[in-house]
């Protein structure tokens, strides 16, 4: 694999069109479910409910046909920053004053506390990567945008300016792959120049440190395309808050309501589960 | 009646850009009638693409007006009206893309106009459809070629059903059949009624319209027919453009072919006005010129790659490519878009690494782990398609001192600066503290090309050196490569813009949906008109010229590559017949 694919590493945010059970589903059902399944996950204490929710993603990927080797390759690029935090919590997490040491390095005490605290960070955290990636590879940025147009209708009733933040949304996620894409050019054009990228060589530290000179490109850069987008978008027409319509007229199912009341229950138990 | 698009005395400039150099439209008047047809030209900075906005609302003239359908731009009661009118396709096609799926996109302009969802379906299909996108429908919009997301980009603006599109260099990136995709594009919605107005650096594009507009440091200075506009060489390259280049090849063969007429514009017109061979018959001289035996410098055996290996989205770039280039040599790479010439290029430095297949440059093995690729790259310098991805520093000076300073090159870094800006015709004192977002077209490529250059490589890797580029920039490119060619570096140039540079080539390698079709000397891959056509690939005009003269029983030799050397041979033939 190449050190420069970073479309191929970044899973969140990528539409898969797969055409399948739950990508037919109204973009409403699939925003709500996949709020609370996320909140749940969130919330829940207890590893059983993690367990469930774990058990509940592999159905989502198996019902969606998201490929397997795709969902587990979003988690390659978080996992360094999880594994940090995850040890972390070895040391932080308080424990009770009956509790054995398990093991002792260099006079700091881990307890089974901390283990089971790092254990829950880290599935806790993998399990919410893979549900997003799930989440957008079923969710078109177009159904994102009309669910949440929809959803948020009522909110006009007080005066808020819905189409505006909607369409903010739509434009962030449209830049998410070619972020990725720009990134990729101008750490070529670096490592072309002599900046390590890509090279075999480098430690970590050094890694790190390339970043902030790609960085700064990447922002410019990202300005001015926005420049030229926001031109491209008045010249098609776009004018703030005037009413839009969309290709697509949604109705809710019976199909809808089920993938509706899969997700709420699931959501429930997860939370509820002791 | 009034005109569809009036201007009258319309001054601009961008207030918040204190560069002298900012772009300035000066006291235009001018009016285009429903149904026109007409190109705008003028050299990179000359106020095209501004007055592209003023004429859609984009930008208001600071005095003046603009009138459409009599609707003033100044009242912004009148921008959706204005907009819904006139159409606008950029020059960069991934900026103007809104939606992450292709029907999406191009619903997002009928949506603005709140139609009904039906109409808009109605619409997207038939703006997919005529664009030949219907099978793009459900792709993601940033993973389609150049040429395909231009295409979107019309779609979306065709869906709006406008009363006239603006293409804004819309070509300026793409390969020949995706060019004329778009110029016959161009023509069919003209048929339709719909006014063109055509911007370009292509001289070849403009004569294709019925009118062209010239514009020269701001101002208007010619408004004909394309038969008047290029009527003076003199008086059109004093505006920094040139004929085009039929009429180029025109001029020159004149001398020898008397019944050629005067000012031929078209390339279809030159072709068929070239004379029957009269003289006896005989056979073509041998080609003495030796094939000249090189040194390899680069070779690539069978390599393959495939991007986003494993996933859904993957994408077979290269499929057992091979390659070979000899030292000091200048090898030429052609294909069409997504023939996977990047990609190759690419391989030659190390930013991708083989998948399978072997990669020697320079002798250093890119297969194995234990090559130093940094070293390699200092010695192999690549410059990028579109120098804007490549630019990343704020000033001129760094941005050309960075590999410089990355690779420790032994020197003065401002030595090195300076000798690697005089390489490319940059004047060090003018350019060295220059903000790089001010540059123009012409010299954001100079500088891109001084900052590989900054390394001393020793072979030099160029992916469309002359795209987006003005006549008068392309030549002074040419001039430059050239010159380091005489150098002894090695040159590998990705292009399917092969007019001119053509003449520099030792090679050609054709690539074709990533695989290698074809090597030789120029003359040897651009004689074989049938196979190119296969490839997507459409010759120059020279050899298209010499391929029709031998069809007509020209005794022409082997390996003419420029007017000049055709000129040679058929100065040597005509004295032949009469002595």
């Amino acid at each position: 694999m190449s050190d420069f694919e970073y479309l191929q590493k970044v899973t969140v945010g990528q539409y898969l069109p797969l055409g399948s059970w739950v990508h037919r589903r109204d973009p409403r059902v699939k925003l709500v479910g996949y709020a609370l399944l996320i909140l749940a996950l969130t919330l829940t204490t207890h590893i059983n409910g993690l367990l469930i929710g774990l058990a509940a993603t592999f159905l989502l990927l198996l019902l969606s046909k998201t490929p397997w080797r795709y969902a587990l390759r979003g988690l390659f690029t978080p996992l360094p920053f999880l594994l940090i935090l995850a040890v972390l919590q070895l040391f932080i997490t308080p424990h009770s004053i009956s509790s054995l040491v398990v093991i002792n390095i260099f006079g700091i005490e881990i307890f089974p506390e901390g283990i089971l605290a790092g254990i829950r960070l880290l599935t806790r955290f993998c399990i919410l990567v893979m549900l997003l990636t799930v989440s957008s590879a079923t969710l078109s940025t177009l159904e994102i945008i009309h669910g949440l147009e929809l959803l948020l209708k009522p909110l006009r009733l007080f005066g808020m300016q819905t189409g505006s933040a909607v369409m903010a949304v739509q434009i962030t996620l449209r830049f998410i792959p070619f972020l990725a894409i720009n990134a990729e050019k101008i750490a070529k054009a670096q490592a072309s120049r002599g900046a390590e990228w890509g090279s075999r060589k480098g430690n970590l530290l050094k890694r790190v440190r390339q970043v902030f000179p790609l960085l700064i490109p990447l922002f410019t850069n990202s300005l001015q395309q926005a420049e030229t987008l926001a031109d491209a978008m008045l010249a098609r027409g776009y004018a703030g808050n005037a009413k839009r319509t969309s290709m697509i007229e949604y109705q809710i199912s019976i199909q809808d309501w089920m993938f509706f009341l899969l997700m709420v229950t699931i959501s429930v138990f997860i939370i509820l589960i002791k | 009646m009034k005109s569809f698009i009036q201007l009258d005395d319309v001054s601009f400039s961008y207030q918040e850009n204190q560069d002298p150099n900012s772009t300035v439209l000066t006291n235009l008047s001018f009016s285009i009638n429903e149904g026109e047809f007409v190109a705008l030209i003028g050299q990179n900075g000359s106020g095209k693409s501004t007055l592209g906005k003023l004429l859609n609302a984009l930008l208001i003239p600071d005095s003046g007006d603009v009138f459409i359908e009599g609707m003033n731009t100044r009242e912004s009661a009148n921008h959706p009206v204005i907009r819904s009118r006139v159409g606008m396709v950029f020059q960069r096609p991934q900026d103007q893309i809104v939606a992450t799926i292709v029907a999406e996109d191009v619903a997002f302009g009928p949506g603005n106009l709140g139609l009904p969802s039906k109409e808009i379906r109605q619409r997207v299909d038939d703006a997919l459809e005529l664009t030949g996108l219907a099978a793009c429908r459900d792709r993601p919009s940033y993973l389609l070629s150049a040429g395909e997301t231009q295409r979107v980009a019309l779609a979306g603006v065709l869906a709006m059903r406008p009363k006239c599109v603006i293409f804004d260099e819309t070509t300026a990136i793409l390969d020949s059949s995706g060019r004329d995709m778009v110029m016959s594009q161009a023509k069919v919605l003209n048929n339709n009624g719909i006014t063109i107005i055509f911007i370009t650096h292509l001289m070849e594009e403009s004569v294709q319209a019925k009118r062209v507009l010239v514009l020269h440091q701001g101002q208007l200075v010619m408004d004909a027919t394309p038969a008047e506009v290029f009527s003076s060489s003199s008086r059109i390259r004093s505006f920094g453009l040139d004929l085009p280049p039929a009429a180029l090849a025109a001029r020159s063969l004149k001398s020898y072919f008397p019944s050629l007429p005067d000012n031929i514009l078209f390339e279809g017109e030159l072709l068929n006005e070239l004379p029957k061979y009269s003289g006896m018959s005989k056979l073509a001289e041998p080609n003495n010129r030796s094939e000249k035996v090189w040194e390899p410098c680069i070779e690539v055996e069978d390599l393959s790659h495939v991007y986003l290996r494993g996933t859904p989205l993957a994408h077979q770039a290269l499929e057992k490519c091979n390659l070979k280039a000899g030292f000091g040599a200048a090898s030429g790479l052609i294909g069409s878009t997504g023939s996977g010439k990047s990609t190759l290029l690419q391989h030659l430095n190390g930013l991708i690494l083989p998948q399978s297949g072997k990669v020697n440059v320079l002798g250093h093995a890119l297969n194995d782990p234990e090559t130093d690729i940094k070293a390699l790259r200092r010695l192999v310098g690549l410059a990028f398609q579109q120098p804007e991805d490549q630019i990343f520093e704020q000033y001129v000076g760094d941005e050309i001192a960075f590999a410089a300073r990355n690779f420790a090159i032994p020197g003065k870094i401002a030595d090195i600066v300076r000798s690697a800006m005089q390489a490319v015709g940059l004047d060090f004192e003018t350019f060295k503290d220059r903000l790089t977002s001010t540059l123009s077209g012409g010299e954001r490529r100079k500088v891109a090309l001084a900052s590989v250059l900054a390394s001393q490589p020793q072979v030099l890797l160029l992916d469309e050196p002359l795209a987006g580029l003005d006549p008068l920039s392309r030549n002074e490119i040419i001039g430059h490569l050239e010159k380091l060619k005489k150098k002894g570096i090695t040159l590998v140039i990705s292009t399917h813009q092969f007019e001119d540079i053509v003449e520099l080539m030792d090679k050609i390698s054709v690539l074709d949906h990533g695989r290698d079709m074809a090597h030789g000397t120029p003359g040897q891959i651009f004689s074989n008109e049938k196979y190119l056509e296969e490839a997507g690939i459409k010759p120059p005009l020279v050899a298209r010229i010499v391929n029709k003269l031998r069809k007509s029983g020209w005794p022409l030799p082997a390996e003419i590559v420029s007017i000049k050397d055709l000129e040679t041979s058929l100065s040597s033939i005509l004295s032949g017949a009469e002595g």
